[in-house]
């Protein structure tokens, strides 16, 4: 599974410049990787995994903007075409189990 | 709970940052959310690794395997303090009554044995002899049935002259698949709030893990059936890379098809409240023979 976060933040004050790198920061914590700018997305080992997952982005997101998120099967993120530029080559985008570096 | 087992093979420095276990090699920067991880074994001897990084692994209840010069496991971080070690838990461990402990025991080699029956099987064996021995396990293998049968299935596996005592490639292969999951057992044991040195059966004071070593038995099987039609000269690193991977395969525990490594948790959880509790449990470990249909190892 994957877990798919997309955000517009706004950027108008300070405060709101604030929330967003906030936010961004937890996303990371939280093991996101950045798949374009404000599309974001992490690897879940099953359905309910990316449930919970969901419900702590959920916990942390700022007030203002506009944050969707959505979950797709492995395949179904296999399956992104690249109309242009390549899959970024990044372990937190493969959901292989064994890594060896 | 983690499911990725991260082998370091090269020259590497492993450090911690934002919930990221950062590994910098010559190739860049990798990072892996330390939520993810299951086991980390540095098969390196070039890899330097942050004090950080070794706490945060240990709070997540990661193993971290080392490895010495020929590159064989050698040590292992254990948790000091799990949450949910407590006196009365460590009391009741020390004080399991031996006729559950004999009982467990006999599930254990006779799950084992017929494990190995299963592989010989496999294997296209003659498998009569051991199942006579199967049928002549008492309680507890007061007669020493588990030897008897190990003996019998090492030299029908491999071949006649095989013994486990010296250091043919083989065994060595061998040792390194089961020190493996020798390793997620006592991750699995320490996670559950028990000490790994008070075992059943296994009581040596030399070894600190006797309990894993006790609980273990039933899926040592698995390596051997991967290792059994494999030719080699030499432990090779592909071999020990894809004897982690093993912890990726599924096999049966109970009825349900799960990967190995839920299947240990699972298995060990269940045996040691069994232990405490007393309470009867069902704990069939049963290989599967074929190819799944998602064989891919990257199945999340």
């Amino acid at each position: 599974m994957r877990l798919i976060v997309m955000f517009d933040l706004p950027t108008e004050t300070s405060k709101d410049r604030r929330n967003y790198r906030n936010f961004r920061k937890k996303l990371i914590n939280e093991g996101f990787m950045m798949l374009q700018y404000s599309v974001y997305e992490r690897v879940c080992v099953n359905r309910k995994s990316a449930k919970f997952l969901e419900k702590r982005v959920a916990a942390m997101a700022p007030i203002k903007g506009l944050i969707q998120s959505f979950m797709i099967t492995e395949k179904q993120y296999d399956d992104i075409h690249f109309i242009t530029g390549k899959p970024i080559d990044d372990i937190r985008n493969s959901s292989e189990r064994t890594i060896i570096l | 709970m983690g499911w990725r087992n991260v082998i370091i093979s090269q020259h590497a420095k492993l450090s911690y940052s934002a919930n990221n276990m950062i590994v910098q090699t010559f190739e860049g920067m990798h990072q892996i959310p330390i939520a993810d991880i299951y086991i980390l074994i540095v098969e390196s001897n070039q890899a330097v690794i942050t004090t950080e990084l070794i706490s945060q692994l240990n709070n997540t209840d990661v193993k971290i395997v080392f490895s010495d010069n020929n590159h064989e496991p050698c040590c292992e971080t254990v948790n000091y303090y799990p949450n949910n070690r407590s006196l009365d838990k460590l009391e009741k461990q020390y004080n399991w009554p031996s006729s559950r402990v004999n009982v467990l025991w006999t599930k254990i080699i006779n799950n084992k044995i017929i494990n190995q029956i299963n592989v010989l099987r496999i294997y296209n064996h003659d498998t009569k002899s051991l199942e006579n021995e199967l049928g002549k396990l008492e309680l507890g293998d007061t007669s020493n049935r588990e030897a008897v049968v190990a003996r019998k299935y090492f030299m029908l596996l491999f071949d006649k002259k095989f013994t486990r005592r010296d250091f043919s490639p083989m065994n060595a292969a061998l040792n390194y698949g089961y020190s493996i999951l020798l390793s997620t057992f006592n991750r699995s044991i320490v996670l559950n709030g028990y000490l790994t040195e008070i075992g059943i059966h296994h009581h040596s004071d030399e070894n600190n893990f006797n309990l894993g070593s006790d609980l273990m038995e039933p899926f040592r099987p698995i390596v051997d059936y991967w290792l059994a039609n494999k030719n080699f000269y030499k432990l090779t690193p592909d071999i020990k890379f894809s004897l982690v991977e093993l912890l990726n395969v599924e096999i049966i525990y109970n009825g349900k098809t799960m990967l190995l490594n839920n299947a240990i948790d699972k298995y060990t959880s269940d045996c040691l409240k069994y232990l405490t509790t007393g309470k009867s449990i069902k704990m069939e470990v049963e290989l599967i023979n074929e190819v799944p249909n998602n064989a891919l190892n990257s199945n999340v």
